[in-house]
């Protein structure tokens, strides 16, 4: 089980690199908020959990990096919406403003930096969820392509949509699973990590498909 | 407390499956909803452009007769004409070398001229309504009809229309009236026809009421959707009423009506 957890657990910490690289080969294809979006999200994700392995290994609290993760994931991905939803950005902006409210009083607030961002996390998750379903909806409408999956930006979406909707109950119980046993961790953790490794891996055919099409 | 954890694993697995189930579900529904609009889409481009090129084949062959037609009466009106008009001038060139040349030669001529010019302004009516432009709808129909002695045709006009519409609308309602007519002649078999012409703030209208046997909007847009043998006149009535955002309705119960509109927002704002 513990070989399972830690495999899936390495790549999931790992496949970020994908996207990445992916990212970097076609950065003459890919438009600036998308570029930034597919290499930054990421490289953030990759960061953090490197940070906290090494943080969790030299048996320091890690949910600093969690706290600043979340942000800066926040941050990049409002700015992403933002680009999508031009006419809507009342929106988008109004949705960061609640997200960095909560993370600023999450982190000073309520716990503290040393307390899991549960209310931020799950408020990212659900923000997430409806904007991916709203580009679902404004791609229909506006059938911009002959083939919705020519569009980079629906393999984002895609992936966003999986990634924090799969992990939506994980963020909301994340409290109870961090204090509670190993049994927990083995069997909710692997979700966490099966999502990440689908959300880099639909990134990365994503970014190879579209540029098929687009050369 | 064991059992409370066991829940919450149950709670979190089956909602991150329902979750990323979901997502897959909403996904694979865009993209082959995405997929079926498209080619709803294409299809009705396609079925668009080809109506676009069936009026615009319309709007050609109408034109092609209409050139033949002018050409065939220059040939056979005009030409037989201007034949005889230069047989007759050689005539009387021979005669005014013999001395023999009456005035009541030349009087006979220049009727005869007369009439060459009026064929000749007929066919130029035709070609290029200049007395329409000049004169308005009103006086041009007046003029065509005063020429047709069965069916009867009455003009009741209760418009203005050299002041309400404008060149290009005149012309092609001018047109329009007299393929209309000519319809209506050809093969309805009607004894009597009546023109009304009239205006709100909003539109132009034309009605056509006459007692032949007329058709109704369906027998109409059935003609109109045989293609070719629809015939050159409603394809070319169908592409001017197009040109200018105007409809046309065709019944005949009570009495065969033919009712045209014609958005006068839209004229001014061309």
């Amino acid at each position: 089980m513990s070989v399972f957890f830690y495999t899936l657990f390495y790549l999931s910490v790992f496949t970020p690199c994908l996207p990445i690289l992916s990212g970097l080969g076609n950065t003459k294809n890919l438009d600036k908020p998308t570029l930034i979006t597919i290499l930054f999200v990421p490289f953030i994700s990759l960061t953090a959990d490197l940070l906290s392995l090494w943080l969790v290994e030299h048996a320091i609290n890690h949910t600093g990096v969690q706290h600043v993760y979340t942000f800066i994931t926040g941050s990049l991905l409002s700015y992403y919406f933002l680009t999508q939803f031009r006419n809507k950005w009342r929106w988008v902006l109004f949705s960061y403003i609640v997200f960095a409210a909560l993370c600023v009083m999450s982190a000073f607030l309520w716990g503290g930096i040393s307390a899991v961002n549960t209310v931020p996390n799950t408020v990212m998750n659900i923000f997430v969820i409806i904007f991916s379903l709203a580009y679902f909806v404004k791609a229909i409408n506006e059938l911009k392509y002959n083939k919705i999956i020519y569009d980079i930006h629906f393999w984002i979406n895609f992936g966003l949509l999986l990634l924090y909707g799969t992990t939506l109950f994980i963020r909301l119980f994340e409290v109870y699973i961090r204090e509670s046993n190993a049994e927990i961790t083995m069997y909710t953790w692997p979700i966490q990590f099966i999502a990440n490794i689908l959300f880099n891996l639909i990134l990365t055919g994503g970014i190879w498909y579209t540029r098929k099409r687009i050369s | 407390m064991v059992h409370q954890e066991a829940n919450i694993i149950v709670v979190i697995v089956i909602g991150s499956l329902i979750m990323f189930l979901l997502t897959l579900v909403i996904v694979v529904f865009v993209v082959t909803y995405s997929k079926r609009l498209r080619e709803r889409e294409n299809r009705y481009q396609i079925s668009i452009k080809n109506k676009e090129l069936e009026l615009l084949r319309g709007v050609i062959d109408a034109q092609d007769a209409e050139r033949e037609k002018i050409a065939a009466s220059l040939h056979d009106e005009v030409g037989p004409l201007l034949t005889v008009l230069k047989l007759n001038i050689t005539k009387h060139t021979r005669a005014l070398d013999k001395h023999t040349l009456s005035v009541e030669d030349l009087l006979e001529e220049r009727k005869f001229i007369d009439s060459i010019i009026e064929n000749i302004r007929n066919v130029s009516h035709e070609l290029t309504p200049h007395f329409i432009k000049n004169n308005g709808l009103t006086y041009g129909l007046r003029n065509l009809v005063s020429s047709i002695s069965k069916p009867e045709i009455q003009i009741h006009s209760e418009i203005d229309d050299k002041t309400l519409l404008n060149t290009n609308l005149t012309i092609n309602c001018y047109r329009i009236i007299l393929e209309l007519l000519n319809n209506i002649m050809k093969h309805d078999q009607a004894e009597e026809i009546h023109v009304y012409l009239s205006h709100d703030t909003q539109h132009f209208r034309i009605l056509i009421t006459h007692n032949g046997n007329g058709l109704d909007q369906e027998e109409y847009l059935q003609i109109l959707n045989n293609g070719k043998q629809s015939g050159l006149g409603l394809s070319s009535i169908h592409s001017r009423l197009l040109v200018h955002n105007a409809i046309i309705c065709y019944s005949k119960v009570p009495t065969p009506i033919i009712e045209l509109l014609f958005p006068l927002r839209h004229e001014q704002e061309n």
